[in-house]
């Protein structure tokens, strides 16, 4: 297949994966093995799009590709006109919390929001402008107004509150609309004071209900028990503004598992519960979550998620996979269970990153199949003495074999090779 | 002059390397002899058990039968059943034999049975040295009391079941390279690694948005 891959995202994959972190670009070229994972994954977005929601929790252990999988899914989607987002779960950003735990991972979330136009986050005044610029262009079109007519204002301001009334239905929806119909004044009049007003609400930065009363007119605020609610009316707002849904990404769940209080724990599993069965029963729509956890955080019965008993019994797997049927998996599960790539599949990668390298220096990397086997016997010896190997540390190992190679091409590649200290 | 581990009196320090030339001229077998010439690098006489007790001195001890230990240090490894073998032909006294290799370590025993008879001989491969699996040679609650005939036959008892847990280890953990192995064939397969290309391709495709 030709790969067609510049230098630029070249760079940015060997630069991460040399760091060992998962790049943010170019993630496509270097799957490999995750066939059935992204099938599966791809599928939720479909479905996603036609208005559905899905929820899918990805377990692996460290080094598993976990991360890896989320930010190509997003990378995806985000070309597919998707507004994306993310959050790192750590101590002070929970699903709930009595320090506003929660709430900061709201924050995190919406600081976070991408698009096609705006990858790298901080993308919600743009959407908003746009969301106004769309319905501009509408009277523009459809209505043969141009700007500065008598008239074009009231129609802009017609659809506008067409579209934040029909969001009152839904929980919160009336506050949710009038916020949004307020930087839409702000923007018609100029007051920008207004529309960072009506920002800072939609943040979740205000802080009374007084002051949002004062400020915008709205009796609500965004805090720790109700931020999800306003997760579902963004993703019911980014459709109307032209976009095909919200995909929210959600790393590092094992942060719950290290709660050190059972109560803290539990609050946070219970809202975890509330968040999936809103996704399953319908609650939600255009709106996808994934979630990744390590084996430990999930399944423990002490700690993990499964300690939560409602969520274990929704979260198990069936007698069928329990049984190991000759490794058939069910990828319609609200689990998607990682296993860390197979030597096969290493070597997939390994060509794979040496053909990046090539790309990036403008040169021929000289490794032949004995040369990968060789290599990756070497690694997997690691893993058979008892250290654990990861995809992730053989990955650095090899790039710096490809950079010292690539730097000194005129000695033989088995000098080079073969000293290598693993 | 006990200088025991176990302060049991039978057991005596010796530490007397052994002159290797005139023991080894002593190996019929040239073949054996080249061998044993070429891989052993020193033997040491390190204890000897006697069931004398007031020994006076070293010419008293060494004359006096009992069981002794020897610490062998091996280049190369070599069969522990043939350095017995050799060993107990060269030495012809009831001996424990601990060979050092490579951070590994054997140990075997011969205990002779009277004029004409062969005796018998017992070793175990070589495994690596942690005090986990430490074979004593002497055991204060078992041996205290006892006669060295005594305490050689249980030392004798007690290589034949540590050599029979150390060739299981051994067989299991060629099973589980030659299974490693054979995985290792299939993943590199070429049929395999075409599959994985395929795979990826396709998915590579999947998440292109054009």
């Amino acid at each position: 297949m030709d790969n067609g891959i510049s230098r630029t995202t070249a760079a940015t994959i060997l630069n991460s994966l040399k760091s060992g972190v998962v790049p943010r670009t170019g993630l496509e070229y270097i799957t490999v093995g995750r066939k059935s994972e992204i099938q599966a994954l791809l599928q939720d977005v479909s479905i996603i799009e036609q208005g559905g929601a899905a929820f899918r929790f990805i377990e692996g252990k460290y080094g598993s590709g976990k991360t890896f999988l989320m930010h190509a899914l997003r990378n995806h989607v985000m070309e597919k006109n998707f507004v994306v987002t993310d959050v790192e779960l750590s101590v002070d950003r929970r699903l709930v919390g009595n320090k506003g735990q929660g709430l900061a991972t709201y924050r995190e979330l919406i600081r976070n929001m991408a698009t096609h136009a705006c990858p790298d986050n901080g993308a919600l005044q743009l959407i908003l402008d746009k969301w106004i610029g769309a319905l501009e262009n509408e009277v523009v079109q459809f209505e043969g107004l141009v700007p500065g007519h008598e008239v074009f204002d009231v129609r802009v301001s017609q659809k506008i509150y067409k579209i934040t009334s029909s969001m009152e239905e839904r929980v919160n929806g009336f506050d949710f609309g009038k916020v949004l119909a307020s930087y839409y004044k702000g923007h018609r009049t100029g007051d920008m004071e207004l529309q960072k007003k009506a920002l800072r609400w939609l943040c979740g930065e205000y802080r009374t209900r007084t002051d949002a009363k004062t400020d915008l007119g709205v009796n609500l605020i965004i805090t720790d028990e109700n931020w999800y609610d306003f997760i579902k009316l963004f993703a019911d707002f980014v459709v109307k503004a032209g976009y095909a849904g919200l995909y929210v990404c959600m790393d590092e769940l094992a942060t719950l598992y290290e709660i050190p209080s059972r109560v803290g724990r539990e609050y946070n599993y219970n809202k975890l519960l509330s968040v999936y069965n809103d996704a399953l029963q319908g609650k939600a729509s255009h709106l996808g979550i994934i979630v990744s956890v390590t084996k430990e955080a999930m399944e423990d019965p002490a700690r993990g998620v499964f300690s939560f008993e409602p969520l274990k019994s929704r979260l198990s797997e069936s007698s069928f996979e329990q049984d190991g049927a000759v490794q058939m998996r069910d990828m319609a599960a609200p689990v998607i269970k990682l296993s860390v790539l197979n030597p096969g599949e290493m070597y997939v990668l390994l060509e794979k990153l040496a053909h990046i390298h090539g790309i990036l220096y403008g040169y021929t990397p000289k490794l032949e199949h004995d040369d990968y086997i060789y290599f990756l016997k070497q690694q997997y010896s690691r893993t058979l003495e008892g250290e654990e190997a990861t995809a992730r540390d053989m990955i650095k190992d090899y790039i710096t074999l490809l950079n010292l190679m690539q730097q000194h091409q005129e000695m033989p590649k088995e000098k080079i090779l073969y000293a290598m200290h693993i | 002059m006990s200088e025991g581990r176990y302060n049991i009196q039978k057991q005596y320090k010796v530490d007397k390397g052994m002159p290797l030339d005139a023991l080894f001229q002593r190996i019929d077998n040239l073949k054996c002899r080249r061998i044993f010439e070429a891989e052993i690098e020193c033997v040491e006489w390190s204890y000897h058990l006697v069931d004398k007790e007031g020994i006076k001195d070293m010419k008293e001890l060494v004359r006096e039968p009992g069981l002794s230990i020897f610490e062998v240090n091996l280049k190369r490894k070599i069969s522990p059943d043939l350095l017995t073998e050799v060993f107990a032909g060269l030495l012809q006294r009831p001996m424990v034999m601990v060979y050092l290799c490579e951070g590994e370590l054997s140990m075997g025993t011969y205990v002779p049975s009277g004029k004409g008879n062969t005796g018998k001989m017992c070793s175990t491969d070589f495994y690596p040295y942690d005090a986990d699996r430490m074979i004593e040679v002497l055991d204060y609650d078992i041996d205290c009391g006892k006669t060295i005939e005594q305490i050689h036959k249980r030392i004798f008892a007690t290589l034949r079941q540590q050599k029979r847990v150390i060739m299981i280890e051994k067989a299991f953990e060629r099973l589980s390279k030659d299974s490693a192995k054979e995985t290792f064939a299939y993943e590199f397969s070429y049929e395999n690694l075409e599959r994985i290309r395929r795979d990826a391709d396709f998915v590579q495709s999947q998440l292109r948005v054009v």
